[in-house]
């Protein structure tokens, strides 16, 4: 029980990641070669064949080895991420593990937060009837350099585009704007990553409290 | 002998059910039956909103899932396969009790069934009726069918009759909204009907004309009742006097049932089947049940009418039908998908060679 799974399906691609994470955990040299990611452009198919790939793609750990799971909760496509969503919860309540609803956005700034070098990062997606899902991340470094944190200064939002521009053109801090593309499956590490942190802040989120981030009514 | 798990999210109800079904002895025992409905959640729509529907199933699967094994006083190690309802239905909607179904199948490394939503609903009269043997008709009348469907064995299925346009349910639904009485439309009809006189408007029936000449004899047609009844509310409401709901209620249901009733028997007849299982929401509706009981008897004809909870969508039909399927070696690859549309007769398309 010393693993962590990623799960990404808010966009066309399907994200896996998986990572040991042992709480006495080996250097992070270790760490790193016992961790891998696999992005797969299934499009339309991401429904009828993600249990197949996430069967191999977990091998050779085991369903038993997982500690926790981490799941892109959205913003995205409705039924991409609800797919996504439904999978992540049946596994945590069948395992009896925590689960992790991550923000598609925030994982999209984590993935990124190399090249911001220092900046807050905005990130927009297109949502439907013309607006645009949006956030904006402050990554604060700690006094420790191990520790890194991410904090959402305007936490994920639906706006119209004219009111997003405003808010960017009146946003204090400087800042390195991205637009989400439809092949986030490459930031499933980020999602695995943001879930271990919180672990490591004490958080063990329930299956029962993660649910789809749609950010628009359905009518 | 199957013991199956079934998820059933086509539509509005989240179900989760367990079935034991021991073949030798024809034995299909209801374990647990948890059926959570998203009613009260459409009627501010006034119909069943796609997306509302996926998402409810989303919040709803997962507690079902665990009420139905602690319903039963079952681990996973009692169970032998799990079961899904795959088609036809939303495809949002059955993509989460699908997406659900296979995950559990896939961690507990047990057989996944794929189930013909309509399939379930013909298991829903073995489950209620366990001397029933095939060949039988099976009339199938809810929201979204309305099918006369010849039942040859598990899996093997004729559709010999069904609406050229508005299902039955549906037709109740639209009337009760033109008639302002809310939805679903099938029960406050139903109710207002006992106190209203179903001579007091003359409706059409519907016939579905074939290019040789004549009415097609098991088809129907609920689209021309629909708009014959909106012009006659329309009417009545022009001369400002309270609308004669209960009247109109009566003589539509009793047009609705005189329809299904003349077709399922005509069809029975025609092929000489001794038994017609009624399945669906609407067989619910009083009028059909007086109706095709008074026309079956006096032909010796044994028609049957699964109680009210097995009627309604539930996943209880669907883990009997599996559970059939299962006995039989008959198991679904984990890439099904879910379809808006499938053929009745299509059933053995669902599983792997």
């Amino acid at each position: 029980m010393t693993y962590a799974l990623a799960i990404h399906t808010a966009s066309p691609d399907l994200g896996l990641a998986i990572r040991n994470f042992a709480a006495n955990s080996p250097a992070a040299t270790d760490r790193a070669a016992d961790s891998r990611t696999q992005t797969l452009p299934l499009g339309r198919d991401l429904s009828t064949h993600l249990h197949v790939h996430l069967m191999e793609f977990i091998q050779p750990q085991t369903w038993a080895d997982l500690s926790c799971i981490a799941v892109a909760k959205g913003p995205g496509g409705f039924t991409g991420t609800r797919i996504g969503v439904v999978m992540a919860r049946t596994l945590a309540q069948q395992l009896k593990i925590p689960l992790f609803g991550i923000s598609s956005l925030a994982a999209i700034a984590w993935s990124i937060r190399a090249q911001a070098a220092g900046k807050d990062i905005a990130v927009q997606m297109a949502a439907q009837r013309g607006e645009v899902h949006a956030a904006i991340y402050a990554f604060p470094t700690g006094s420790a350099s191990t520790t890194e944190a991410i904090v959402p200064t305007l936490a994920d939002i639906v706006l119209p585009q004219e009111q997003w521009q405003q808010t960017l053109e009146n946003w204090e801090n400087p800042y390195h704007l991205v637009e989400a593309d439809a092949g986030l499956g490459k930031t499933a590490m980020s999602v695995l990553e943001l879930a271990e942190l919180e672990w490591s802040k004490g958080g063990r989120s329930h299956w029962a409290d993660v649910l789809p981030f749609y950010g628009q009514s359905p009518v | 002998m199957s013991t199956v798990l079934a998820i059933e999210t086509s539509c509005d109800e989240t179900a989760v059910a367990i079935v034991r079904h021991n073949p030798e002895l024809d034995d299909r025992h209801l374990l647990s039956n948890i059926v959570s409905s998203q009613i009260e959640i459409h009627k501010q729509y006034g119909g069943v909103v796609p997306e509302v529907a996926s998402r409810q199933h989303v919040e709803m699967v997962n507690g079902a899932i665990a009420h139905a094994l602690q319903h039963a006083q079952l681990t996973w190690a009692d169970i032998d396969g799990v079961a899904a309802t795959c088609a036809p239905g939303l495809v949002g909607a059955l993509l989460v009790g699908l997406t659900a179904g296979k995950t559990l199948a896939m961690v507990h490394d047990k057989p996944f069934i794929g189930v013909h939503h309509l399939e379930g609903h013909i298991y829903a009269s073995y489950l209620s009726s366990p001397s029933l043997k095939p060949p039988f008709l099976c009339l199938l009348v809810s929201g979204g069918h309305t099918s006369l469907i010849e039942v040859k064995d598990c899996g093997q299925y004729k559709t010999l009759g069904q609406t050229r346009d508005d299902a039955a349910g549906e037709a109740f639904d639209k009337v009760a909204r033109l008639m302002h009485l809310g939805y679903p439309g099938g029960p406050v009809i139903d109710r207002l009907a006992q106190d209203g006189d179903r001579h007091a408007f003359l409706l059409p029936e519907g016939q579905v004309s074939v290019p040789e000449g004549g009415y097609h004899r098991y088809d129907s047609s609920f689209s021309g009742l629909k708009t014959a009844t909106l012009r006659l509310v329309q009417k009545l409401e022009q001369t400002g006097e309270p609308l004669p709901v209960n009247d109109l209620a009566a003589s539509f249901q009793e047009t609705v049932a005189r329809s299904l009733t003349k077709r399922a028997i005509a069809c029975a007849l025609d092929y000489g089947f001794t038994a017609i299982a009624v399945g669906g929401g609407v067989a619910a509706n009083s009028a059909l049940r007086q109706h095709l009981q008074a026309a079956a008897t006096p032909h010796q004809i044994r028609v049957l009418f699964p109680p009210l909870q097995f009627c309604s969508d539930n996943a209880a039909m669907i883990a009997c039908a599996a559970a059939d399927h299962l006995n039989r070696g008959h198991t679904s690859a984990l890439t099904l998908g879910a379809q808006s549309r499938l053929a009745i007769s299509e059933v053995m398309r669902l599983y792997q060679a």
